[in-house]
């Protein structure tokens, strides 16, 4: 196994990846922040003075509050595309409510008798409420805004899943790639900016308002420059757009081996897996990493180009078992291999479109495709054991593990407990070596690359042969793990590029270098 | 001069001011006098349009103030409200700055005049610089009081101005304000619930119940005439405190003893025009029999004990209810 990285480490190799990300989330926050302050302090000031409507204003505000980031995100794209417009409008919606309801709370709380001596000495009303309402509920308000800096930081993060950039980047990257540095780099800064910013504006909130009125100018004005810098920034790009996914962006046998094999130099954002085709579909993409049997190309009409200097590794799916269960039970082995050969990458394509797109139930569907290929038995009576199949968390993995579980049922006298959705790589893994389940079904790319991590020798020299792959992960796991690699379905769930399929053609590509081509052209 | 003219006010059904009508002569101190909700608070609060009227006219020296904006009416008459309301993020300075800032003072004329203010109220210089969280409940009212005469408004209305301090420290302060010359020359409208405090303050007393006056006149009048039970039971607690304060010490003068004995000239005389209440204050120790006074009326001097005032006012008295 690869010695990891230390923090330090991966932060002073990444460092100008990191000041880019910062600067962007930097950027994001207080953009959106000074949007909400010019349009939520005279809303909340406005609600103070129109007490009848001010319920409402602050249901929908609060109501607002309460849809979950990420749908929000997703309702965005049809209407303002990807990148930091969208980011930016979600974030501002989110800092609103805090902002209003704190200025009208401030306002509406300065003492009655106060604002009477006000209006009584002759005060007009915008002096009343210069002079005195304002300066009075000044904490209040700053209160508010603190509030929505500090959520600001923290749903900023999300922005990275619709190509808005942001230390959501390393967060969600990090994640995805099971690598600890790469989190943490992105959730330190982040912690650390909400701490900052949050200090900062702790001393503007004990500023007596009545006493430096420059500084209370100053503030929106520094405000304002940063976020029209920031503008600049993202102005318009007619070139052709590629949106990855944060796993891929940081994996060796993804972005980072189209950047060594390829020279890929797109003009590339980070976007999640689930806004990733719809942005696509919508042209606010141009080219997608995705997964060669995902029912979304179908669904959305796609192509994938093809890897014309193979740098994907292959993806063959077979089922991973626990060698002391094919002791006991060695009927089990014969069940499973059943379904080898059955699959390949249409068929896998064509049933992960109903999971996935037509929403059908994954059991009906691995029934009906099990009947279709006249393998299909009622289980039998009185079992005698029982196996627990495991499955992560997507739709291919829950109709395979739902076949399993019906070849087992039907050919054997064991019965079978599911216990899909392990969220990742690893959880389904350990709960594989940690005997919670008997088996699942594996990705020969994964094990190699995820779980193993051989040297890069090793690496290069079998990457390309998706026979050496097998081979080489059917003896580590043995040896290491006591685990089996069955025979491999048939498909090939590896990485591809892809594009809209009228888009490709109009351009006149079908593989990686003729895109590469075209964008130098 | 202030002219009410068949005023009347309601919110929604209730009428709060019903049908009233009274004026204030230039330099008058008028009270409106009476309990909660008698409709007192809403009477002053409709003379600088903080409440506007629902039928009648007000007129101030002349010119109906509906024909003014609010705030250039407001700021040529001082307002005092009954709790503290100085602005808490200001200073004393600038508190007391607000209306003259409003009238586009200079800076240094604005802090003359505070300055003058704040010796006016025996407030030590350094308070200016002082935060209202910072001062006493007395001083906090010296200033509220000095900030409402800053600009020097011919008119002072002010709404229960002492009635959130202590009992001691409000004795204090509105002896203190009767004596300021500033009071003196302004024509003033206070409102009260207290009737001890009216009787010392006011020229003149309009004691109202549900929205209307009841009766207006001085003090005297209200005591010795009252048109009706109300006024009557109005006043009878008090009636002997009242009494006392009514009765000036010229009126007793010849029924008080005269102890020529014991006068001596370097001793302070106090006027007789003082009332018979306020001449008892004097005496740091009332139970102390032999401490006197000295007091003059017109040209004649006399030195007068507890007893000695308490004797004449009796007789004074009598002799009065024998003639009624």
């Amino acid at each position: 196994m690869q010695e990891p990285d230390t923090f330090w480490e991966f932060v002073s190799g990444q460092w100008a990846k990191l000041g880019e990300q910062t600067l962007q989330h930097l950027g994001l926050t207080l953009f959106s922040l000074t949007i909400a302050v010019i349009v939520g302090v005279p809303l909340g000031i406005f609600i103070a003075r129109n007490r009848k409507i001010a319920p409402s204003v602050l249901n929908i505000t609060g109501i607002l509050q309460t849809i979950p980031s990420m749908a929000l995100l997703g309702f965005m794209i049809p209407l303002l595309g990807i990148g930091p417009k969208p980011a930016i409008f979600a974030l501002f919606l989110y800092a609103l409510l805090p902002i209003v309801r704190n200025t009208y709370i401030g306002i509406t709380g300065v003492d009655a008798d106060i604002k009477e001596a006000a209006s009584g000495m002759g005060m007009t009303p915008a002096q009343s409420l210069f002079k005195v309402e304002i300066p009075l509920a000044f904490p209040v308000i700053m209160g508010g805004i603190r509030t929505a800096t500090t959520i600001n930081v923290g749903v900023a993060t999300l922005a990275a899943y619709i190509a808005a950039g942001g230390l959501g980047e390393f967060i969600f990257g990090g994640i995805s790639l099971n690598n600890t540095n790469m989190i943490l780099a992105g959730a330190i800064p982040a912690a650390l900016l909400a701490v900052l910013l949050d200090f900062l504006l702790a001393q503007l909130q004990k500023v007596n308002l009545a006493k430096v009125r420059k500084m209370l100018f100053a503030f929106p004005v520094a405000l304002l420059v940063f976020s029209l810098i920031y503008a600049f920034r993202t102005a318009e790009d007619k070139r052709l757009l590629a949106g990855f996914t944060p796993e891929f962006m940081g994996r060796q046998d993804g972005f980072l081996g189209l950047q060594q094999k390829y020279g890929f130099d797109m003009r590339t954002v980070v976007i999640d897996d689930a806004m990733m085709y719809k942005a696509l579909y919508e042209k606010k993409l141009d080219v997608i990493s995705g997964y060669s049997t995902d029912g979304r190309i179908k669904a959305f009409d796609l192509v994938a180009l093809t890897d014309d200097k193979h740098i994907f590794p292959p993806y063959y799916a077979a089922p991973v078992v626990r060698e002391k269960i094919l002791q006991k039970y060695p009927e089990v082995e014969d069940a499973l291999n059943l379904l080898s050969g059955r699959i390949n990458d249409s068929i896998m394509t064509e049933l992960n479109y109903k999971a996935d797109y037509l929403h059908q139930n994954p059991e009906a569907i691995a029934k009906e495709f099990l009947q279709s290929q006249k393998l299909w038995k009622a289980p039998r009576q009185n079992p005698k054991g029982k196996i627990v199949i495991g499955s992560k968390i997507f739709g291919e993995q829950y109709i395979l593990s739902a076949m399993y579980a019906m070849l087992i049922k039907g050919y054997t006298n064991l019965d079978v407990a599911t216990k899909t959705g392990l969220g990742g790589t690893k959880i389904c893994f350990d709960a594989l070596t940690n005997k919670q389940i008997d088996l699942y079904p594996e990705y020969t790319g994964t094990g190699f690359l995820v779980l193993l991590q051989p040297d890069e020798k090793t690496v290069n020299g079998l990457i390309k042969d998706k026979n050496a792959v097998y081979d080489f992960v059917s003896k580590e796991f043995r040896s290491r793990y006591g685990l089996k690699w069955l025979k491999p379905i048939g498909f090939n769930n590896a990485y591809v590029l892809m594009m809209r399929k009228k888009h490709a053609e109009e351009l006149r590509v079908s593989t990686i270098s003729d895109l590469l081509q075209l964008n130098h052209n | 001069m202030i002219e009410v003219s068949n005023v009347s006010k309601s919110f929604g059904k209730n009428a709060a001011v019903d049908n009233i009508s009274f004026t204030v002569k230039k330099g008058e101190k008028l009270i409106l006098l009476g309990v909660s909700g008698c409709g007192k608070t809403t009477t002053l609060k409709m003379l600088n349009k903080l409440i506007d009227v629902s039928s009648g006219t007000i007129s101030i020296d002349g010119t109906d103030i509906q024909d003014q904006p609010a705030e250039k009416l407001r700021r040529n008459m001082g307002y005092v409200l009954q709790r503290n309301s100085l602005f808490p993020h200001f200073t004393v300075l600038e508190n007391i700055a607000v209306v003259p800032n409003l009238l586009y003072w200079e800076k240094s004329r604005i802090d003359e005049r505070a300055k003058v203010l704040l010796e006016k109220f025996h407030l030590p210089q350094e308070r200016l610089l002082a935060y209202p969280k910072e001062l006493s409940g007395g001083e906090a009212q010296r200033v509220n009081l000095a900030r409402a005469l800053a600009a020097d408004p011919p008119i002072l209305l002010m709404d229960e101005p002492f009635s959130a301090l202590d009992t001691i420290t409000r004795k204090a302060m509105r002896n203190e304000f009767v004596e300021l010359g500033e009071f003196k020359e302004k024509t003033i409208v206070m409102v009260t619930h207290d009737v001890q405090e009216a009787f010392e303050i006011g020229d003149r007393i309009c004691l109202m119940d549900g929205g209307k006056i009841i009766q207006i006149g001085t003090p005297k009048q209200l005591l010795f005439a009252p048109i009706n039970d109300f006024v009557r039971d109005f006043l009878s607690n008090s009636y002997l405190q009242l009494l006392l304060t009514v009765t000036r010490c010229c009126d007793i003068w010849k029924f008080l003893d005269d102890n020529q004995q014991a006068a001596n000239e370097n001793d302070k005389a106090f006027s007789a025009e003082i009332s018979v209440a306020a001449a008892l204050e004097r005496f740091k120790d009332k139970n102390d029999t032999d401490q006197k006074i000295r007091m003059r009326c017109l040209d004649s001097v006399k030195m007068l004990s507890v007893s000695d005032l308490l004797q004449g006012f009796a007789n004074y008295k009598a002799k009065t209810d024998a003639r009624t």
